[in-house]
């Protein structure tokens, strides 16, 4: 019989996780919901975030939490840069050639980071200790890492909803002719939104670099998941990606009593799969 | 489409232009007497390349979905092809065969609901069922989990292996060309420039994609089978290698999409340049590849053989206009 208190700890466990990977969802959602391109690189993107802090902490001893300074104004630069000298180009022609470009950028960060720094796993060793409540036992980087996917969100939430820019990337992701037509820029609201999506997925790379440990391959995986957690939560819709996430890290934790860890990453694709022929809309979208 | 309408008109199978063809093959085949081993396996591997990237382009170059599970094919016939061989102790043609039908069934099977799905939906639908079966593959004990398995050495003949991926390889480029010149074909081209009218005109998209992605399957699993009896050991993270989807995509869009000799060229050049820097370098191809793919989507969105064509269509149009004007004069 399976205890009560197992189940509480992996759904606690799992919603932390899944607050994370909603983060890690969101960067690609808006970029996703305002462009309408689907950025295969994404997962790339954050391993570059990761990379960036384990050669911060091996070489200046800067922890990860402090190297989010360091990687999230990197993420805004390279996702602007990108941009501008990539996506502009393809954004509005055939669906399959942004698919493509986002694919081929993938594999150039992804064998720049193979050819730089080889296969091998990295990690950094910091490990804070256990909280532990009434028989439950929380480790304090994934609770930092909650907190962060917490606050990203809130952020996100404020900026949506009380800027300017904020309200004009809502605007393009409901309906770009009307955005035009009340004069906003729509290139100017795709810059800002690709700067932001990559930012955010640079940042939960460093953050990543708390939990466990990444290699160059590590990227497409993390693709992977984010499309699971969009498809979930539904496209454009920031809300949708935190709770598909929550969704998938719970039920990812939880099924780890029924059945073997190490297939616990198939479950998201099967999950996704299953999403994607009955509901291609999402479990939260609207369309 | 002008780039389409032109790939109809050279569409007579006369002896012309089949000559090249047989010469090139006959080229091919007689390689393994002329020269060395080394470069028999390196014309092996090209062939496989080809055969790859030729069945990928024709479900994508066809129909305009994106398969970024094709790996999948490939594994599936692999694995295939060595369960069969010892398990059932099959002789080896009849294995190959069987990985094969493998490949091209669950193609036929995963069509049903995958093919629902449109654009990059279809295309994240099928990454993911290639993630899922190597993670299958990865924990079942039914194929030796992890392990994998090795060919013994008794199968091992490194000629034979050779013209049989020679010959998958020649039926391959066969099979693109008739399906392009079949009411198949017909009803792809229709499908790729506008699903919606050619549904409304009676065309039974779903049937003839998911036909088309079984004959992509069959024969990425046919080359798979023919690539592991020669690399003689499987194992999931190298038959389910997201790397072998990359590659063939690269290949065929550096050739051009939906034509029969792109993926040809693609493979020469690019397993040429992943031959001579993989053994300096290592990953500098991947590089060198993902620098291609956005290079080729930016400058010349049909690949080598678009580039060429609109070259030979200017010169052609350039002399039409010429005759016309002496004609006037």
């Amino acid at each position: 019989m399976v205890s009560t208190l197992l189940v509480s700890q992996l759904v606690i466990l799992g919603l932390m996780y899944g607050l994370l990977y909603g983060v890690l969802a969101l960067g690609l959602n808006i970029v996703w919901g305002v462009m309408r391109v689907v950025n295969i690189a994404h997962g790339d993107f954050v391993m570059v975030g990761s990379y960036t802090s384990y050669w911060a902490f091996v070489l200046a001893g800067i922890n990860p939490i402090i190297s989010l300074l360091l990687t999230i104004p990197l993420g805004f630069a390279l996702g602007t840069a990108t941009y501008l000298s990539l996506v502009k180009r393809v954004q509005g022609s055939e669906e399959l050639m942004s698919l493509f470009l986002t694919f081929g950028l993938s594999t150039l960060i992804g064998g720049l980071l193979l050819f730089l720094y080889s296969p091998t796993q990295r990690a950094i060793p910091i490990y804070l200790g256990n909280l532990a409540y009434l028989g439950l036992s929380i480790p304090v980087n994934i609770l930092i890492a909650s907190v962060y996917a917490i606050i990203v969100a809130l952020g996100l939430r404020i900026f949506f909803t009380r800027t300017f820019w904020g309200k004009a990337i809502r605007a393009v992701i409901d309906d770009k002719i009307s955005a035009m037509l009340v004069g906003i820029n729509p290139s100017m609201v795709s810059l800002l939104t690709f700067g932001i999506g990559i930012a955010i997925a640079c940042s939960v790379g460093s953050i990543i670099m708390l939990l466990e440990s990444v290699s160059p391959v590590s990227g497409p995986d993390l693709t992977l998941i984010s499309f699971v957690i969009v498809v979930l939560g539904g496209l454009g819709n920031p809300a949708g990606a935190l709770v598909g996430g929550v969704l998938l890290g719970v039920v990812e934790s939880v099924s780890s009593i029924a059945v073997n860890a190490a297939v616990t990453p198939a479950i998201g694709f099967i999950i996704l799969f299953i999403v994607l022929i009955v509901r291609p809309q999402g479990i939260m979208g609207s369309r | 489409m002008a780039l389409d309408g032109n790939m109809k008109e050279k569409g007579g199978l006369s002896i012309g232009n089949l000559i090249p063809w047989i010469a090139v093959a006959a080229l091919l085949a007689v390689a393994p007497y002329i020269v060395n081993a080394a470069l028999v396996s390196f014309l092996f591997f090209f062939l496989m390349w080809v055969a790859l990237s030729q069945s990928f382009n024709l479900f994508t170059g066809l129909t305009g979905y994106v398969n970024f599970g094709f790996v999948v094919f490939y594994g599936l016939g692999g694995y295939g092809m060595t369960l069969s061989l010892l398990r059932l102790n099959l002789p080896i043609y009849l294995a190959l065969l069987v990985g094969g039908l493998i490949a091209a069934a669950f193609a036929m099977v995963v069509s049903l609901p995958v093919l629902r799905l449109r654009g990059a939906y279809f295309a994240i639908a099928m990454l993911s069922l290639a993630q899922a079966v190597f993670v299958i593959f990865d924990n079942w004990n039914f194929v030796n989990s992890a392990t994998g398995y090795t060919i013994p050495v008794q199968y091992y003949n490194p000629q034979l292996q050779y013209y049989a991926m020679l010959v998958i390889a020649a039926a391959t480029c066969l099979a693109v060309y008739l399906v392009m010149h079949s009411k198949l074909g017909l009803a792809l081209r229709a499908i790729k420039q506008n699903e919606e009218a050619a549904v409304s005109l009676g065309v039974n998209s779903t049937l003839y994609k998911s036909i088309t992605l079984a004959i992509s399957g069959f024969f990425a699993g046919l080359a798979g089978g023919a690539a592991i009896w020669a690399i003689t050991i499987i194992d999931p993270p190298s038959a389910f290698d997201t790397t072998v989807t990359l590659t063939v995509i690269s290949m065929t869009m550096l050739g051009g999409f939906g034509t029969l000799l792109g993926p040809i060229i693609g493979s020469a050049i690019l397993y040429s340049v992943e031959y001579y820097l993989g053994l300096t370098y290592p990953y500098l191809h991947l590089i060198i590849f993902g620098a291609i793919i956005i290079g080729t989507v930016l400058a010349m969105p049909h690949g080598i053989m678009g580039v060429l064509r609109e070259y030979f269509l200017k010169g052609r149009v350039a002399r039409a206009t010429e005759e016309e004007i002496k004609v006037k004069e």
